[in-house]
């Protein structure tokens, strides 16, 4: 005996098998092609196949992209990286550039030795070449031929002069070859260098006449109120040192109104370019005769 | 123009080196780096239309003034005398240091300050002040830039008038 119920269940069965035989017959194109995507989706061989040019073309766009805005969006990020990267491994670099920095130096060096090689055997032609009255005159002149001829490979330039007041380090009269820093302040470091070693030794009576670092020196001539100051560049020997002291010597007692220097700022500036006509040499104007320099070292 | 040389000077760690950059350049920096020898600068001041060009040498702090190389003070036209109201220490030797400066400069301009008024209380502040025996020309913050630049302007005037007066 079938009740209500068994009967309803009976048709709902027939409905739904209708109900999937239409949808069979209504969506068999999409049902395939979801067959296939499945097919797809379940093979990576498959998936790689349809995905792989896809992805290379979005990958590719992004790069790009990429490339573009990386220096603007994270160049500071980066940066600080390295500094802080190179802050603490300061030994590493060093000990990975060091042989390189060497071997720089060492090729560096053996050029300007070639270069200095090349200009002493030049000179020491010309020297050769020179008459017996020639070696006579620098001989009565004081004049050694090493150091003419080392001079002349290497020749110094008067780059700055200063006139400074010996106490306070004030600055008298100055001329220069190129425009430098404050020259007031250079005077002023150079008077406390001065007090500094001078203090220092406990030598009162003693003064300092020298500074020299690398290539630079800086001449002093001490007179009673005021000091003069010379900073050169290059090899400088004993006979130009000596010129160089005795033309500060004439340059003093050819100037009287120097003490003046100080309170006047007009004598300060005639002061300054008497200094400039008298001691720096424009680059254009320095002779490459150097055995007309040599006897006027610094001066046309 | 006229230049005139201006010594800071004091005990060690008083704010020399602090005054000194907060008159050249408006900064200061908490980190304290003491220094060796001495440090020269330069600022002209500009006081009724007459251009002074100050050289200030900041020099390394001594206990006493009688410490430091006495060359230092040669040619020197001003003296600021810097002390720290945070460490009565740097006030001790006041009087001998003020002395022993005026002996060997005794046209010099002095200005006695009283650095790092940021660190005390009012009521300390004007207690160390009545102590002293040498009334103080300026109560200073390096810090805050409290009468830094009223210091130095006050430096110039009075070495401008010296300096007319012969």
């Amino acid at each position: 005996m079938s009740t209500k119920n068994d009967t309803s269940l009976e048709n709902t069965t027939e409905d739904q098998m209708r109900l999937q035989h239409l949808r069979s017959i209504l969506f068999s194109k999409e049902l395939d092609e979801l067959s296939e995507l499945k097919a797809i989706l379940d093979s990576p061989a498959l998936l790689d196949e349809k995905m792989k040019p896809m992805l290379e073309t979005r990958i590719e766009t992004h790069l790009e992209g990429l490339k573009k805005q990386f220096p603007k969006e994270f160049s500071v990020i980066v940066n600080r990286m390295i500094e802080q990267k190179i802050q603490s491994s300061q030994t590493e670099i060093m000990n990975m550039l060091s042989p390189i920095i060497g071997q720089m130096v060492a090729n560096y060096v053996r050029h300007q030795f070639q270069i200095l090689k090349d200009s002493i055997a030049d000179q020491l032609q010309l020297v050769a070449s020179q008459g017996i009255w020639w070696h006579l005159r620098n001989r009565i002149l004081g004049l050694n031929d090493a150091d003419l001829v080392l001079s002349a490979s290497h020749k110094s330039v008067l780059e700055e002069i200063f006139i400074i007041e010996r106490d306070s380090g004030l600055l008298m009269a100055s001329a220069a070859l190129y425009p430098t820093m404050d020259r007031d302040v250079v005077a002023g470091m150079l008077t406390a260098i001065k007090a500094f070693v001078e203090d220092a030794f406990g030598r009162k009576m003693e003064e300092l006449e020298m500074v020299q670092y690398g290539t630079y020196c800086i001449i002093i001539q001490n007179f009673h109120s005021y000091y003069v100051a010379i900073a050169l560049k290059g090899t400088v020997s004993t006979q130009e040192k000596e010129a160089l002291r005795e033309a500060i010597r004439t340059f003093v007692m050819d100037t009287p109104n120097l003490q003046n220097a100080m309170q006047d700022n007009t004598v300060e500036q005639e002061v300054s370019l008497k200094l400039k006509s008298n001691f720096i040499i424009p680059q254009e104007k320095r002779t490459a005769q150097w055995v007309e320099l040599k006897s006027k070292p610094f001066f046309n | 123009m006229i230049s005139k040389k201006v010594i800071l000077t004091g005990s060690f760690g008083v704010g020399k080196t602090s005054l000194f950059q907060r008159f050249l350049t408006g900064q200061f920096n908490e980190k304290y780096l003491t220094t060796v020898g001495a440090k020269i600068a330069k600022k002209e001041i500009y006081v009724d239309g007459h251009k002074v060009a100050l050289l200030v040498w900041d020099i390394a702090g001594e206990i006493t003034q009688d410490k430091v190389p006495a060359s230092y003070f040669l040619g020197a036209s001003g003296i600021v005398y810097v002390m720290d109201m945070s460490r009565p220490t740097t006030f001790a030797h006041l009087e001998d240091d003020i002395q022993f400066l005026k002996n060997l400069l005794p046209y010099g301009v002095f200005k006695i300050v009283a650095n790092k008024r940021d660190l005390v209380s009012d009521e300390r502040a004007k207690e160390l002040l009545e102590s002293l025996p040498y009334s103080c020309d300026f109560v200073t913050s390096a810090k805050t830039g409290d009468n830094v630049e009223t210091l130095f302007q006050e430096m110039a005037t009075s070495l401008l008038e010296n300096h007319h007066h012969g």
